[in-house]
C-alpha cells in the first residue's frame, strides 16, 4: 500500500515537469484542402513564406518564433525520412525528420533557433528521403495563398503550404502555481487530498474486510 | 422515525424476509468513515470545480451557457420566459457576441423551470452584492459545482449499496468525477449536474425501495424523478421504465390489492403529476405538449435512413462517446469553438471503459468458470484486447472507441439477458441490476430513435452529456464483475489514475484551447 502511495504522489508530481510547447499565433485557413502527393524519394517542394503584414503587426519579434507545415500521414504507418530546409538571408538549416513521428492532419513545428523573423521573407523546402509509394505521407496545399504559393517538383501550383507560426513556450513550475490565479495548484491539490485519502482509507480498513461481500452469484 | 410518520400505508407494505437481510447486508458496508471519506472527496471536488468556474473555464464555454444564464436572468427579474418569446439578456449577448448584436430569441426557454428557479435567488443576491457582470455570471455557477458535487454522493451510495463493495462506491464516484466532461460542465451555468444529481438519488431511493419494499422509498424516488422531468423533459426517459417497474413490484407485494393499487397510483401521481402540468401549459401555449426549441427553426428536411444504416455509415455512438468524455467549449463569440478531448487522456478513458465493458461482458462466462486458469485467461483477454486497440488508436482514432461502444452495447446487453429473470423477484442486487439494464436499454433507445427521427444527413446533438440521469445505472452494471475485494481496490487505482488524466487534459489541452497558457 505504501508503495501505491508513493506511485501516486509521484504520478501526481509528474504534471509539474516543466514542458516547451508551440504556441500558434497565426497561418493560413484551410480552405479546399488538398494533398501535395506523397513524399517519396526525389519528391520536392518549395515555396517562399511571405508573412502578411496584418499577422506581422500582431507579432511580437522577441519570442523564438517557429514555423509549422501540416502533415498527413493517410492514416497508415509510413517508413523512411523527409527532409524539411529553412532558408532566411544568410541563415539556413535542415531537419530530417522520422516520418513515423508525423501525426495525422497536425501542424509539425520546427523551430531555427532564434533567427526566424517575420517580416523578411523565407523559403521552406520539403524533399522525401527514401520514401516509396504506399508508405509515404503528404504535406497539405491551401487555397489560401496569404502566405505564398507553393512549386511541387518544379510545377508552380495554385495552392499555398498549409503554415503556421507559432511561439515556443516554456511551461514552468512556477509558472503552473500562477497559472489562471492558482486554479490548477488548488485543482491539482484536491487531486491529491482525494487520492490520498483514499488510499490511506483502503489502507487503514484493510480491503479483505471492507469489501462486505464476495460476489453473490 | 416511525414508517407511518412517511406514509400511513407504509407497514402494511413492508415485507421482512429476504430482501430485508440483503439490505441490512449492504448497509453494512456504509461504515460512518467511508461517509466521511465520501463527503471530503465530493467537498473537494466542489472545491475544484468551484475555483474552475470562478477563475478557469471562460464565459459562454460550456453547451447553450448563454441560453441559460439568460433564463437565470429572466427569472431574477420576476418575468417567466417563454419560447418563442423570450429572448437573450442583452448584457448577456453583449459579453457573448459582442456589442452592436441585437438578442436573439431563447431557445432554452424550451425546458422547464427548475434549475433556474433554484439559481435565480443566488444570481440575485450576487447582485445585490454589486458583483459585476462576469461575477453575477461565475457565481450563478457555483450551483451547478454544488449539483455535481452531490450527484457524486448519491452515486457513492447507489453503487456501495448495489454491489456491497465500499471501494467501488467510492472508485465510481472519483471516476466520474475525474471525466473531463464533468467537471467541465460542473463549471458552468448548465442543468446537466441537476440531472446527474436527481438521476444518482433517485437511483439510490430505489436501490433502497428494493432492498427494504419500504414504501417511503419508492415515494422519494418517484419525486426525485418528478423533479428531474421539472428540470428537463428527458428525464421522462427514466422515469416511465423506473415508475413502471416500481408499479410491478409493488404488485407483487404482500398487502390488500386496495392498498396496493393505490400506493401505484400514488407512486404515479408522485412522479409524472409535475411534468403533465408543464406539458398541459405546453398544449395550451403551443397546441404540443413536447414543445421545443425546433419550433423556432425554419422548416428542415429530415433524411429518411435506416438505424442499420445510420451507426454503420455515420460515428454515431462513437461521437455520443466521444462527447461524453470530453468536449469543451461552445460559441465563446457566436461563432463554434470546440475541442474534443483526444491523446493520453482520451486513451486513457476510452481503455478503461473498453476494459469494464469486455469484463461486464464475459462475467456470465467468468463466474461459471471455478478454475483460475480460465478465469485469468478471459481477464488476459480483455487486457490484450483493449491494448490492442489502444495500439490501433494512435493512427485511426475511431477504431478503439467503436471498439468500446461495442463492448459497451454487449455488456449491457448480456447483463440484461442474464438477469431478467430476477427483474421481479429474488436476490434484491439483482434486481436492482436488472433494473438498471432495463433503464439504460429503454433510455438508449428513445436517444437514439429520436435523433435517428430527426437526423437531417449530418450527425448533430449526439452529447453523451444526455445519458446523465441513467449514468448510475450505467456504472452499475459496468462495476458489478468488481465486487471482489482485490477488484475493488484495482477499480479504485483505475479511478485515482483517472483524476491524474484529468488534470494532464486540462494542463495539456484545455488551457491551451482556453488561451490562458501557451
Amino acid at each position: 500500500m505504501r508503495i501505491l502511495v508513493f506511485v501516486f504522489i509521484l504520478a501526481c508530481a509528474f504534471l509539474w515537469l516543466p514542458v516547451e510547447k508551440h504556441a500558434p499565433m497565426t497561418g493560413v485557413v484551410r480552405m479546399a484542402p488538398s494533398p501535395a502527393g506523397e513524399i517519396t524519394d526525389g519528391f520536392h517542394l518549395e515555396q517562399v513564406v511571405v508573412v502578411p503584414g496584418v499577422a506581422q503587426k500582431t507579432l511580437s519579434e522577441n519570442k523564438e518564433l517557429c514555423f509549422g507545415v501540416r502533415f498527413a500521414t493517410y492514416r497508415r504507418e509510413n517508413d523512411g525520412k523527409i527532409a524539411v530546409g529553412w532558408r532566411q538571408g544568410t541563415f539556413a538549416k535542415r531537419w530530417l525528420v522520422e516520418v513515423d513521428e508525423l501525426a495525422d492532419n497536425e501542424r509539425r513545428y520546427f523551430c531555427p533557433d532564434r533567427h526566424l523573423k517575420l517580416n523578411i521573407p523565407f523559403s521552406i523546402t520539403i524533399d522525401g528521403v527514401h520514401g516509396v509509394s504506399g508508405s509515404s505521407p503528404t504535406v497539405w496545399l491551401t487555397f489560401d495563398v496569404s502566405f505564398g504559393q507553393a512549386t511541387v517538383n518544379g510545377k508552380p501550383v495554385k495552392q499555398g503550404l498549409d503554415v503556421g507560426i507559432a511561439r515556443k513556450v516554456h511551461l514552468s513550475p512556477s509558472g503552473l502555481i500562477r497559472l489562471d490565479h492558482g486554479a490548477f495548484l488548488v485543482g491539482w491539490l484536491c487531486t491529491l487530498l482525494a487520492g490520498l485519502a483514499a488510499l490511506l482509507w483502503m489502507q487503514s480498513t484493510g480491503s479483505a474486510k471492507t469489501s462486505a461481500s464476495e460476489p453473490i452469484d | 422515525m416511525g414508517v407511518s410518520r412517511w406514509c400511513p400505508f407504509a407497514p402494511r407494505v413492508m415485507m421482512r424476509t429476504r430482501s430485508m437481510k440483503a439490505a441490512q447486508c449492504s448497509e453494512s458496508v456504509i461504515t460512518r468513515n467511508w461517509l466521511r471519506l465520501v463527503f471530503l472527496i465530493v467537498g473537494l471536488f466542489f472545491i475544484k470545480a468551484a475555483v474552475y468556474a470562478w477563475l478557469v473555464t471562460p464565459l459562454w464555454a460550456t453547451p447553450d451557457e448563454a441560453g441559460h444564464y439568460s433564463y437565470i436572468e429572466d427569472l431574477a427579474e420576476g418575468n417567466y420566459p417563454v419560447l418563442g418569446k423570450a429572448k437573450m439578456g442583452l448584457d448577456t449577448t453583449q459579453s457573448w457576441q459582442g456589442t452592436g448584436v441585437a438578442p436573439r430569441l431563447n431557445w432554452i426557454a424550451q425546458h422547464p423551470p427548475l434549475y433556474y428557479a433554484l439559481d435565480a435567488p443566488i444570481l440575485v443576491a450576487a447582485r445585490a452584492t454589486g458583483m459585476d457582470f462576469d461575477h453575477q455570471v461565475r457565481s450563478t455557477r457555483l450551483l451547478t459545482a454544488f449539483f455535481g458535487a452531490a450527484a457524486l454522493a448519491g452515486l457513492a451510495l447507489f453503487i456501495a449499496r448495489s454491489t456491497g463493495s465500499s471501494e467501488l462506491g467510492l472508485a465510481a464516484a472519483i471516476f466520474i468525477g475525474a471525466t473531463p466532461m464533468f467537471l467541465h460542465l460542473s463549471s458552468g451555468v448548465t442543468h446537466d449536474t441537476l440531472l446527474a444529481c436527481i438521476g444518482a438519488w433517485a437511483a439510490e431511493r430505489y436501490s433502497c425501495w428494493l432492498a427494504t419494499r419500504d414504501v417511503r422509498f419508492a415515494y422519494t424516488c418517484a419525486v426525485l424523478l418528478a423533479l428531474g422531468c421539472i428540470t428537463k423533459i428527458t428525464v421522462l426517459a427514466l422515469a416511465v421504465p423506473l415508475v413502471m417497474l416500481i408499479g410491478l413490484q409493488l404488485l407483487l407485494v404482500k398487502a390488500k390489492w386496495r392498498t396496493r393499487l393505490l400506493h401505484i397510483l400514488g407512486v404515479g401521481v408522485a412522479a409524472f403529476l409535475p411534468i403533465t402540468m408543464w406539458m398541459v401549459r405546453n398544449v395550451l401555449l403551443f397546441g404540443h405538449p413536447l414543445a421545443d426549441s425546433s419550433m423556432l427553426d425554419h422548416p428542415v428536411t429530415r433524411v429518411p435512413i435506416g438505424p442499420w444504416e445510420l451507426i454503420s455509415t455515420q460515428p454515431f455512438w462513437q461521437q455520443t462517446f466521444l462527447y461524453y468524455v470530453g468536449l469543451l467549449g461552445w460559441s465563446s463569440d457566436g461563432a463554434l469553438r470546440l475541442l474534443q478531448m483526444s491523446g493520453i487522456p482520451l486513451t486513457f478513458f476510452t481503455g478503461a471503459t473498453l476494459f469494464t465493458s469486455l469484463i461486464a461482458m464475459l462475467y456470465p462466462i467468468y463466474r461459471h468458470c471455478s478454475s483460475w486458469p480460465y478465469r485469468s485467461g478471459m481477464v488476459l483477454a480483455a487486457m490484450l484486447i483493449t491494448t490492442y486497440a489502444i495500439r490501433i488508436q494512435t493512427q485511426t482514432d475511431q477504431v478503439a472507441v467503436t471498439w468500446t461502444c461495442i463492448a459497451l452495447a454487449g455488456a449491457i446487453i448480456v447483463t440484461g439477458l442474464t438477469n431478467v429473470g430476477s427483474l421481479l423477484s429474488g436476490i434484491v442486487e439483482k434486481q436492482i441490476l436488472a433494473s438498471a439494464c432495463v433503464c439504460v436499454i429503454f433510455f438508449s433507445s428513445l436517444y437514439f430513435f429520436h435523433l435517428l427521427s430527426n437526423y437531417q444527413g449530418i450527425l448533430a446533438a449526439t452529447q453523451g452529456r444526455y445519458f446523465y440521469p441513467v449514468l448510475p445505472f450505467f456504472v452499475l452494471i459496468l462495476a458489478w464483475p468488481w465486487r471482489s475485494p482485490d477488484w475493488g481496490r484495482f477499480s479504485l487505482v483505475l479511478a485515482l489514475s483517472a483524476m491524474i488524466f484529468c488534470d494532464a487534459f486540462y494542463l495539456t489541452q484545455a488551457f491551451r484551447f482556453y488561451g490562458q497558457v501557451y
